[in-house]
């Protein structure tokens, strides 16, 4: 009985091996052309809010037609072309790029490429009909930043695919994956980009998957990006967009209390959406030939001489060091005289004491200012190298930490950049008499400008000005709320809080212009010396002079005086934000519709 | 005692074509297992970190076991047996408690980082030694009913404990201890009934219950008319067999609905239909054919087997080791491993047939049987013709527990075997 019973089933087994392995050939042909593919499971890229929740940044999904090289067959190319809605010349050029990729060692040949990105809808679903017809070509579904209100595109920066650089300096960067590269996509990636998953598939000869590699043992799933919230506010931050249309320039407004940035303007700006995907190719071309510079970030670049708005520093450290006090009195009369043939001249009106010189902007009086600040040390040097630190401690010179990865120190220039321009002892004071009134070689932003009134408002010390406020699920860096102190005395802030009260609401001020009567707006003038051509207008201000709630830094370039266009954009700004209305309609018209440069069509 | 004797006490009379067939099926599964080993880059077969080696380790163990069996005295096995049917009852309570669960079944006691131990292997060892003690003592009369009720009892306790562990295959198994128990005088009728229920139960699953009942009451009545009419006293049994299988039918759908597990229902569903889950319970099976198919009649070569070395078949070095032969060497190798087989079942019945102490002729059933239900149940489900229940294919998958029970199994009859002749009848 048991050797029947043995015997049957080895029998049985044996012919139905014979027939599985001898005489049935659909397992041999089902079994050819079965390889592995690794698919990237993109995360989706986590969304940038403003500080009120509005979305700034978020994702859309798109397909993207991928290619293996390694398994691509020959193909109907005109048919994929006609399939995907994509012209032959593209696909020669996308064929080319990765030809390039496989022969720079980029990628190689088994790795997927994507050869069209964002595949419409049509498309997408015409391809997946016929996509037997193209072994080694398949869909990658991906996440596609959008933007859905087109605004802060400079603060917002972009993604970009990443490139051999970035690739090389980050093993968690491949081909194909996206990276941010300018402004808050860059500087919070990290955050933002979430975790890449990896998905092995079994895919056989016709193209199909056919299931998990080692069920799914090794196979790990994406991790959604971290959301964003910024400390923008997205209706102040149009509303600026708005009031620079047609000019080039920058706003920049802090909330003085904490640092954060309400909103960072730079003009000429660009849709966002512009830098993404299909989008790009249409308009990048036209983006960096513009002679406008659409793509550079005005409010934190080098910038320009900042004018005026300067006095209010050094009135602030004149009184620290002891050479003036609220009651000194410089004689003006036409300027200050360097020399018998020279003078730094200035616009007539009486003598002024240093509340009435700030409200005035007098020129004599700060160059009085500094030049007595150098004579007080042994050597004009040594004075220059004072003034020179406290300077740096009101944020001149440096990008102040600001986690804006494109922002600039502009330049405050170093004892030893003097020395080395007239030779060491071959200078005084009154050789650099001009950074006295914010001219010269110094160089200030938007952002520094905004952050000296926030100190101002703040009467002595500013927060790191940032644009991060709080991550949903993971935190921040401490280092953007730190306190910084200036070294100036609360007791100095005073007549400067006079001084640019009086600049917007006193007799004589320069800046009536930004004056709202419901609001007590403090502020300062700036004309920047422009050799190139009619000079800048800035302002700066803070408001209201109770408990500031908002401090603000303009620069138009070629706005001619800082009242003209810098003092009423910056008001505004202050009406809108602080009581969400504008009480002077023919000035809102007038500033939105002033057109300066040629405007790109 | 001379060095003649010595070498005659260890190796003389052993006999040498089970220790052939034995020595080339773990050097076939130690290859292939390095063949269809799991991991990324293939390591050296050596490399003690990965399977392969670990199996080499393993192999060199059970060489070792081997050698002290073969150096024990026959008596020590029937003394042996109450003591390692309780420590083995014990060590399945145990791994009830403290186990580790690996691939869904609680079936393990993990030793220090790298040392797994399924007790479950050993427990048929231990079980086998009971039973043939039991059933060669002086007392046991196959005749008695109440004897029966006691050897079902030995088979039942530690099948019970390894169902509790969720392990299906090593459950099953212990089917093969009652397939030896014909041998000595359990009602063949039983056999019968026995593959009737499966059938039937099979079939309750395809046909409409009520179509079946008719079929059984027909074929009742035509086996009553023609086989026992004149035999009154077969009317009674007769009727109660044909009832209880008729309920049975009408019960099956039921049964199965609620008594059986998803994935034990789906297992036993994509048997006839691989297609139904091919990404699930099918995928196993259908991958597995799908590399057999492949190989052909010669085979793609030995490591040139292209599924094998994409991992396309799950669990290729434990459950399905026989796919990467199939795929490697074709219907050729894979009958060579049915053949060997076969030789060393057959080898085995007739050995344990001419054994004259009734321990070591009911053990050398229990073994043949054993390794029977193995081959059947492995092989079957590779090729898709047996439910996928996850059943070591003996000597040649992957796993030390395993191959050290088997070896325990094969060498103990091996030893009995030698001294049959000073067996005293």
């Amino acid at each position: 009985m048991y050797f029947i019973m043995f015997g049957l089933v080895a029998f049985i087994f044996l012919i139905r091996l014979f027939f599985l392995q001898v005489i049935d050939d659909s397992y041999k042909v089902a079994a050819e052309g079965y390889t592995i593919r690794r698919l990237v499971d993109h995360p989706v890229r986590g969304n940038i809010l403003d500080r009120n929740g509005e979305v700034l940044a978020t994702n859309e999904f798109a397909y993207d037609l991928m290619l293996i090289p390694a398994e691509a067959g020959e193909v109907d190319t005109f048919l994929l072309s006609s399939l995907t809605g994509v012209s032959m010349k593209d696909f020669r050029k996308a064929y080319a790029k990765v030809e390039s990729n496989l022969e720079s060692g980029q990628n190689h040949s088994k790795q997927p490429q994507a050869l069209v990105r964002e595949l419409t809808l049509k498309s997408m679903a015409a391809f997946k009909e016929k996509m037997y017809l193209f072994p080694g070509y398949f869909l990658s579904k991906r996440s596609v930043r959008r933007y859905p209100t087109p605004t802060a595109a400079h603060a917002l920066g972009y993604i970009r695919e990443a490139d051999k650089k970035a690739i090389e300096n980050n093993p968690y960067y491949q081909a194909g994956d996206y990276i941010g590269v300018a402004g808050i996509e860059k500087s919070y990636e990290e955050l933002l980009r979430g975790q890449k998953g990896v998905r092995k598939v079994f895919v056989d000869v016709r193209n199909n998957e056919k299931g998990p590699f080692m069920q799914g043992a090794l196979d790990t799933a994406s991790v959604a990006g971290y959301d964003l919230t910024t400390t923008l506010d997205l209706s102040l931050q149009m509303f600026g967009e708005e009031l620079m249309q047609g000019k080039k320039g920058a706003i920049v407004a802090i909330e003085p209390s904490t640092g954060e940035i309400l909103a960072l303007v730079s003009a000429p700006n660009y849709d966002p959406n512009w830098m993404v995907g299909r989008n790009l190719r249409v308009h990048y071309g036209d983006l960096i030939k513009d002679k406008n510079l659409p793509m550079l970030n005005r409010a934190v670049m080098d910038g320009y001489p900042p004018g005026s708005i300067f006095k209010v520093m050094n009135a602030l450290v004149g009184q620290q060091e002891g050479v003036i006090h609220r009651n000194t009195v410089v004689p003006c009369r036409g300027g200050f005289r360097l020399s018998a043939s020279h003078t730094v001249g200035c616009h007539g009106h009486p003598d002024a004491n240093l509340h009435f010189s700030i409200t005035t902007s007098c020129n004599a009086y700060y160059c009085h200012v500094f030049n007595e600040i150098t004579k007080k040390y042994p050597t004009a040097r040594e004075g220059y190298s004072v003034w020179y630190q406290r300077a740096l401690k009101f944020g001149f010179g440096t990008n102040l930490d600001a986690d804006l990865p494109e922002a600039k120190g502009g330049l405050l220039p170093p004892p030893e950049y003097y020395d080395n321009r007239y030779g060491k002892g071959r200078w005084r004071g009154l050789t650099v008499i001009s950074l006295a009134i914010g001219q010269g070689e110094l160089k200030a932003n938007a952002l520094q400008i905004a952050n000296l009134a926030a100190i101002v408002a703040n009467k002595g010390y500013f927060i790191t000005p940032h644009i991060g406020k709080s991550v949903k699920g993971s935190s921040l860096s401490q280092q953007l709320f730190k306190r910084h102190e200036t070294g100036i005395d609360t007791a100095h802030f005073s007549v400067v809080y006079e001084g640019m009260y009086g600049a917007v609401h006193g007799a004589g001020g320069t800046a009536r212009i930004a004056r709202v009567d419901s609001l007590q707006i403090c502020g300062k003038t700036g004309t920047a010396q422009n050799p190139h051509g009619k000079d800048h207008s800035v302002f700066m201000a803070f408001a209201p002079m109770q408990h500031p709630k908002i401090a603000i830094g303009v620069l138009v370039e070629n706005g001619g005086f800082g009242a003209t266009w810098a003092a009423p954009i910056a008001s505004l700004m202050i009406e809108q934000y602080l009581t969400d209305t504008i009480s002077r309609p023919w000035l809102h018209d007038r500033i939105r519709n002033g057109v300066l440069i040629d405007t790109l069509q | 005692m001379s060095k003649r004797m010595q070498r005659e006490r260890i190796t003389g009379k052993a006999d040498g074509l089970l220790v052939i067939i034995y020595v080339v099926l773990c050097l076939l599964g130690w290859l292939h297992v390095w063949s269809a080993a799991e991991s990324q880059i293939r390591p050296s077969p050596f490399d003690p970190t990965y399977e392969p080696g670990k199996q080499l380790i393993w192999m060199g163990i059970c060489s070792g076991v081997a050698l002290v069996l073969m150096l024990l005295d026959t008596k020590v096995f029937p003394a042996f047996r109450s003591f390692a049917y309780a420590a083995s009852l014990g060590l399945l309570i145990l791994v009830l408690i403290i186990g580790q669960e690996v691939g869904g079944n609680k079936s393990w006691i993990v030793l220090g980082s790298s040392i797994k131990i399924q007790p479950s292997e050993f427990a048929k060892y231990a079980t086998a030694l009971m039973l043939a003690g039991f059933m060669s003592t002086q007392q046991f009369n196959p005749r008695i009913n109440k004897q029966w009720l006691w050897v079902f009892g030995i088979i039942l306790l530690p099948a019970m404990l390894v169902l509790l562990e969720k392990d299906t295959g090593s459950t099953l198994v212990y089917a093969g201890f009652v397939l030896a128990l014909f041998r000595f005088g359990l009602n063949r009728a039983l056999l019968f009934l026995g593959i009737l229920v499966a059938a039937l139960f099979l079939s309750s699953l395809f046909v409409q219950p009520w179509l079946l009942v008719l079929l059984i009451i027909t074929v009742a009545a035509l086996v009553w008319f023609f086989v026992f009419r004149r035999n009154k006293q077969s009317l009674w049994p007769m009727l109660l067999i044909t009832a209880g299988l008729s309920a049975f039918t009408l019960a099956g759908r039921w049964v199965f609905d609620t008594v059986l597990l998803p994935h034990q229902q789906t297992r036993i569903k994509v048997l006839f239909n691989p297609d139904l889950d091919p990404r699930g319970s099918g995928w196993n099976v259908n991958n597995s054919k799908m590399a057999l198919g492949s190989g052909g009649l010669a085979g793609k070569g030995f490591l040139k087997g292209s599924l094998t070395q994409l991992k396309f078949v799950p669990k290729q070095h434990t459950d399905f080791i026989f796919s990467a032969i199939g795929e490697q060497w074709g219907f050729l190798g894979t009958s060579f491993v049915i053949l060997l087989y076969l030789g060393l079942l057959y080898r085995l019945v007739w050995k344990a047939e001419a054994q004259r102490s009734t321990f070591a002729k009911v053990f050398g059933y229990l073994v043949a049987c054993i390794l029977f239900f193995h081959f059947f149940m492995n092989v079957g489900t590779t090729i898709g013709l047996a439910p996928a229940v996850g059943v070591p294919l003996p000597f040649v998958s992957y796993g030390g527990s395993s191959l050290l029970g088997f070896t325990l199994l094969l060498f103990t009859f091996i030893k009995l075997d030698a001294h049959n002749k000073e067996v005293l009848r």
